[in-house]
């Protein structure tokens, strides 16, 4: 048990997030017949999948003591990439997808490099690089373009069950990711430099590769979640990643991790992704219009902070 | 996200450089940027240098003039103002949905604007949240209270003073650029010239050696976040003014603007650094790549390849210039 | 004979003109521990840097196990086995026990992956050698300063093969239990046949567990040689032992104190800690001596307000009843503190900013200050104390220490104080510019005002100081006046053992 919850470095605050999504269900349930169904579930998940694979790389990037901005214009590029390449046919797919995976790998480690060599601030460096990515996105195209072959479209669509095929690799990047924090020595350098980054150059540690990993890794995601994207639209969107930048951050914080970096983990993050769609499902089943949602979203993150910034109080 | 300063054990001997010819430098170099790119268009295009051509752009970069001056004083204190663009769209909403005499709308938006600061500066300073998340949750939280007020629609019309102020001019002087350069002169002085200005530059450049000295830091963080509710609010104003129509989304992306043309103008996220003319210079820098990549006949995306390669490039040349 | 694991041969280094070593001669055998005292800036610090390669020799040279060796990088050091325990923490808080004794060295299994389960059970077996009890999982911001400390000498010591440890003031943030228990750890460690060097101010403790000592005094060593041929105080008096010279001027003549300018009765800096009560007078300087850790910087930062504490701060016989460091300066207290980079100067700021922080504007109407006027001001302050800058616009760091200390003190006197606070007012400052400060700190008593002075510099205390209080364990242990201000007295009390305060706890 205690191995558990160092592995999945689980937190008292993420009791709270659990309770939450109980009231939530709860409400949710006793609001509408159609909230507890397999469709609505569905559809819930549905919403779940793009925010959840940014969030895990924001994750990652504030574990590391930085913040990755750039998913604003990077989703737009690469998703636009992806459609202007993936044509329809098996062999283009697989041509968009080794070429959005090579792009956002190359975004990220640009990133990191003026980052970790150059030494500008994270969010100066990202929202830089945000705004030239969103820029040649609009460059390529101005409307939503190209297209994607059929049967990725259906796989975006494509369920088992209750449960959308992305959402198990979405599932399955997490435990990745969990894995990776927990049992390479990248996960306990990323702690580390994000703790206290001076100790850990002083233990030896190569802070300036790790956030360089850091960013590269946060690039990739990010090519997953805009062949996504794609997929789902049938088309690529220059403006698919507006208002990614700072949605990623939300969940991160709610899920207790902190944004000096060193502390929390993904399991937080997911719980939070998990919580706040099925808030806005149930708000929706309530006729409450967005607006009152973001009003919502706005006091969570502060009561979220208020609480962990008592806590590291004491 | 901490700032590595990476301590040097043995002190090199530094530039012999006062600090104030280094700052007169940067915003030479900055002018001379700005100079640059205006020959270089006013050499591909007639149109551009034209009395006509040279006044839009001066009306155009008044309402991020504004905001980038609130931003720049809060940067000052080692903070952020994510919620800037926000406060624009929620103060011009509010203030002209609620009333049509000019110069309440003024009254009441700058009382918002104030209100809204001081909720961000008391965040930030009394509830130590960081102010990125302050700021953030602040602009999501106004993004609902707009919208829900104006049920997704704003309507209504603006009065003609109000049109006149943002588009209207003086003797061919366009009005606009004469009150930025009013609030601009006063912040100036406010920063340069009083106690509250240099006790505000201690604060962020080291606060606990400021509160050593006997600066209230905390109060001094709060003022910061209140100007910056001030000229957001204003920089709303002039904006819809000048556009005409009162949008929900009025502002949109002011706060990545306002940060970038403060990067620019030379403030530092670490802190104590920033100055009026400098950020004022980066604002006009910005607007006039807009104005030349339409005057060129380039498609207008490339505006947003060349302000991002700027940041980058401007946070470089600072961090190696400052690290000397 | 037996061979030395490390030893220095001549070793000298100095700093531009500033020589901080000469010719030091220091061996270390295996499973001997030896001490290594001096005042603070006798080059103890330096002479450790040469050893571990962070600086290199300007002559002589180290050698180890025997043969010449030139360390480039601390690094070189570390993998021939020389483990250095530094006062300043390198375990991160966000890391388990396990995580930080094997960071950056984590057991693999075939895959390249952590080998959690090796991790864990090496991290055990390294922490029953050395008879730590401690769970490999806890996550290290869960513990005491003290087991941090103690995971800090599991890191320094996980490849097993260490030869020589280096442990600069461990005792430093210790109880007496936890002191003890590490002192176990430390016989354990030399039973192993590792060579110890022991960095303290606390003469009992090297009595207790170092073979041998070496006492360096103005970069020289006085003596040298197995602990059983000293005592007490024939180490202090090679530690101390030094003329005065012209350094300080000639003290107030007794009774020249006039009325009390600062009362403090009962000040509790913090749970637990033992309350203080002290008294500054007109026309007095008052030091305020002790070890490193003795609770003199917290006292002083409670008496500014710059910390909470609860008791009563009185000064001229008002009561202050909420106290602030704006508060005490309005009320004419005003304090330099022990740290200029921290919080003392305002580093890529000019120098005339620096001079006027606590009284910009001074003069001037608050909301017109006329441009240059803080230069005026600075270029008069500058030459007033004898500041070696050419313009005042240059950023502060480009001075040197002494005269950064002189800018510091310039600005708090610009308030015209009635008590001056002054946290190690002498430290990184050279010798020219220490006699400077103390001539102007006397000057400043003759004319009236009082001064608090912490210094862990006893021939500080001594020269200057016309009472003195010595802190010891959070407490003001005794009050020292005239004649009875001696080094060998402040040290006799301040480094005593204190079994009144620390016996009682037990180890959890």
């Amino acid at each position: 048990m205690h191995d558990v919850i160092r592995a999945t470095r689980a937190q008292p605050v993420h009791l709270v997030v659990l309770a939450l999504i109980a009231v939530v269900l709860l409400i949710g349930i006793n609001t509408s017949d159609r909230f507890a169904t397999p469709l609505n579930f569905a559809n819930v998940q549905d919403q779940i999948v793009a925010l959840a694979i940014v969030s895990l790389a924001q994750t990652i990037v504030i574990l590391s003591g930085g913040i990755d901005l750039s998913y604003a214009g990077a989703l737009s590029l690469l998703s636009v990439v992806f459609a202007a390449i993936a044509g329809d046919s098996a062999g283009t797919l697989a041509l968009a997808l080794l070429a959005v995976l090579v792009l956002g790998a190359l975004i990220g480690l640009v990133n990191g490099m003026v980052v970790a060599y150059v030494g500008v601030h994270p969010l100066i460096t990202t929202l830089g690089t945000s705004t030239i990515l969103a820029g040649a996105a609009l460059l390529i195209t101005r409307r939503p373009s190209g297209s994607v072959p059929l049967l990725f479209e259906d796989f975006t669509y494509g369920r088992l069950g209750v449960m959308p095929f992305c959402m198990m690799i979405v599932i399955g990047l997490y435990l990745l990711a969990g894995f990776m924090l927990w049992r390479t020595r990248l996960g306990t350098r990323i702690y580390a430099v994000g703790d206290n980054e001076q100790a850990a150059a002083v233990s030896g540690l190569p802070v300036r590769r790790t956030k360089v990993a850091v960013y590269a890794l946060s690039g990739l995601l990010c090519s997953l979640a805009a062949a996504y994207m794609a997929g789902r639209f049938g088309v690529g969107d220059p403006r698919a990643g507006v208002g990614f930048d700072l949605k990623s951050i939300t969940p991160v914080i709610v899920g207790g991790t902190l944004l000096a970096g060193g502390k929390g983990g993904v399991l937080g993050t997911a719980l939070a992704v998990i919580l706040l769609a099925l808030l806005a499902n149930v708000l929706n089943f309530l006729n409450v219009s967005s607006f009152y949602q973001w009003i919502a979203e706005g006091l969570i993150i502060i009561a979220a902070v208020s609480l962990l910034v008592g806590k590291g109080r004491s | 996200m901490t700032v590595s300063t990476a301590a040097a054990p043995q002190k090199t001997p530094r530039n012999r450089s006062t600090v104030r010819a280094m700052q007169n430098r940067e915003r030479i170099l900055l002018a001379g940027f700005l100079a640059a790119i205006w020959a270089i268009t006013t050499a591909l295009s007639p149109r551009f240098l034209t009395p006509a051509n040279l006044s839009d752009i001066l009306v155009q970069t008044a309402p991020l003039g504004f905001v980038v001056l609130g931003q720049m004083v809060v940067i000052i204190v080692r903070g952020l103002d994510l919620s800037v663009a926000s406060i624009m769209a929620t103060v011009a909403v509010l203030s002209t949905g609620l009333i049509d005499n000019t110069a309440v709308i003024f009254v009441l938006g700058l009382m918002l604007g104030a209100l809204i600061g001081t909720v961000n500066g008391g965040l930030v300073a009394y509830r130590r949240v960081t102010p990125f998340l302050a700021t953030l949750a602040t602009m999501i939280v106004l993004q609902g209270i707009r919208f829900a007020y104006t049920k997704g629609a704003p309507g209504g019309t603006l009065p003609e003073a109000f049109r006149w102020l943002a588009t209207g001019d003086i003797f061919g002087i366009p009005v606009a650029p004469i009150a930025l350069a009013v609030v601009a002169f006063a912040l100036h002085w406010v920063l340069e010239r009083t106690v509250y200005g240099r006790r505000l530059k201690l604060v962020g450049t080291n606060p606990d050696a400021a509160r050593m000295t006997g600066a209230p830091v905390r109060l001094i963080v709060l003022s910061a976040y209140v100007i910056s509710g001030l000229t957001a609010a204003l920089g709303g104003l002039f904006l819809v003014g000048y556009v005409g129509i009162v949008d929900n989304w009025t502002g949109r992306g002011y706060e990545l603007d306002s940060i970038a043309a403060a990067v620019i103008g030379g403030a530092a996220l670490s802190g104590g650094k920033g100055s009026v003319p400098g950020v004022l210079l980066a604002a006009l820098i910005l607007v006039s790549l807009f104005n030349i990549v339409v005057i060129l006949g380039l498609p207008i995306e490339w505006q947003f390849v060349i302000k991002g390669t700027l940041i980058i490039l401007a946070a470089t040349v600072y961090m190696k210039r400052r690290r000397v | 004979m037996v061979q030395p694991v490390l030893a220095a041969r001549s070793l000298s280094k100095n700093f531009g003109p500033n020589e901080v070593l000469q010719g030091i001669e220091f061996e270390i055998f295996s499973g001997r521990a030896v001490a290594l005292c001096g005042e603070n800036g006798a080059g103890k610090s330096t002479l450790i840097k040469l050893l571990t390669g962070l600086y290199a020799p300007s002559a002589g040279h180290v050698e180890f196990m025997g043969e010449k060796v030139v360390w480039s990088d601390p690094r070189q050091s570390l993998a021939a086995g020389i483990a250095v325990v530094h006062q300043e923490f390198s375990v991160l808080g966000a890391l388990t026990v396990a995580e930080n004794i094997f960071l950056g060295d984590e057991p693999l299994t075939r895959f390249g992956l952590i080998d959690r389960r090796r991790l864990t059970c090496n991290a055990r077996v390294r922490l029953d050698n050395l008879g730590i009890t401690l769970s490999p999982d806890a996550l290290v911001e869960t513990l005491s300063v003290a087991d941090k400390q103690m995971v800090e000498i599991a890191k320094a010591l996980r490849s097993e093969d260490e030869k020589v440890l280096i442990l600069d003031e461990p005792t430093a943030v210790l109880s007496q239990n936890e002191t003890t228990h590490l002192f176990r750890i430390i016989a354990g460690l030399r039973e192993q046949g590792i060579g110890l060097i022991y960095v303290s101010h606390r003469l009992d403790e090297i009595f207790e567990i170092c073979t041998d000592i070496t006492v360096i005094k103005d970069g020289v060593v006085t003596t040298s040689g197995p602990i059983g041929g000293y005592t007490h105080d024939s180490v202090v008096s090679a530690m101390v032992g030094r003329e005065m010279g012209e350094l300080f001027p000639p003290k107030a003549a007794v009774g020249a104190a006039g009325t009390v300018v600062l009362k403090v009765e009962d000040l509790v800096v913090a749970p637990g800690v033992p309350s203080a009560s002290l008294s500054v007078r007109e026309g007095e300087i008052v030091g305020l001596a002790g070890l490193v850790g003795s609770g003199r910087t917290e006292l002083a930062r409670a008496i500014y307000g710059a910390d909470p504490s609860s008791g009563t701060v009185t000064l001229f016989g008002e009561p202050m009843p909420w106290r602030s460091p704006s508060g005490c300066i309005d009320a004419g207290m005003l304090m330099l503190t022990e740290s200029r980079k921290d919080d003392g100067l305002f580093m890529e700021t000019s120098v005339a900013r620096n001079f006027t922080a606590t009284t910009p504007g001074h003069g001037a109407h608050p909301a017109a200050v006329p441009p240059g006027h803080e230069e005026r001001r600075a270029v008069l302050l500058k030459e007033r104390m004898g500041v070696a800058v050419d313009h005042v616009g240059l950023p502060i760091s480009a001075l040197s220490g002494g005269n950064q200390q002189k800018v510091l003190i310039a600005r708090l006197l610009e308030n015209r104080p009635k008590l001056l606070i002054l946290d190690e007012p002498t430290r990184g400052v050279d010798m020219g510019a220490k006699a400077e400060i103390y001539r102007t700190l006397r000057h400043l008593a003759a004319e009236g005002m009082a001064l608090l002075v912490i210094s862990s510099e006893l021939i500080e205390v001594v020269g200057l100081c016309d009472r003195v209080y010595v802190m010891r364990d959070g407490e003001i242990a005794t009050e020292l006046t005239g004649e009875t201000i001696t080094e060998e007295r402040i040290m006799t009390v301040a480094a005593a053992e204190t079994a009144t305060h620390r016996g009682g706890t037990h180890h959890a």
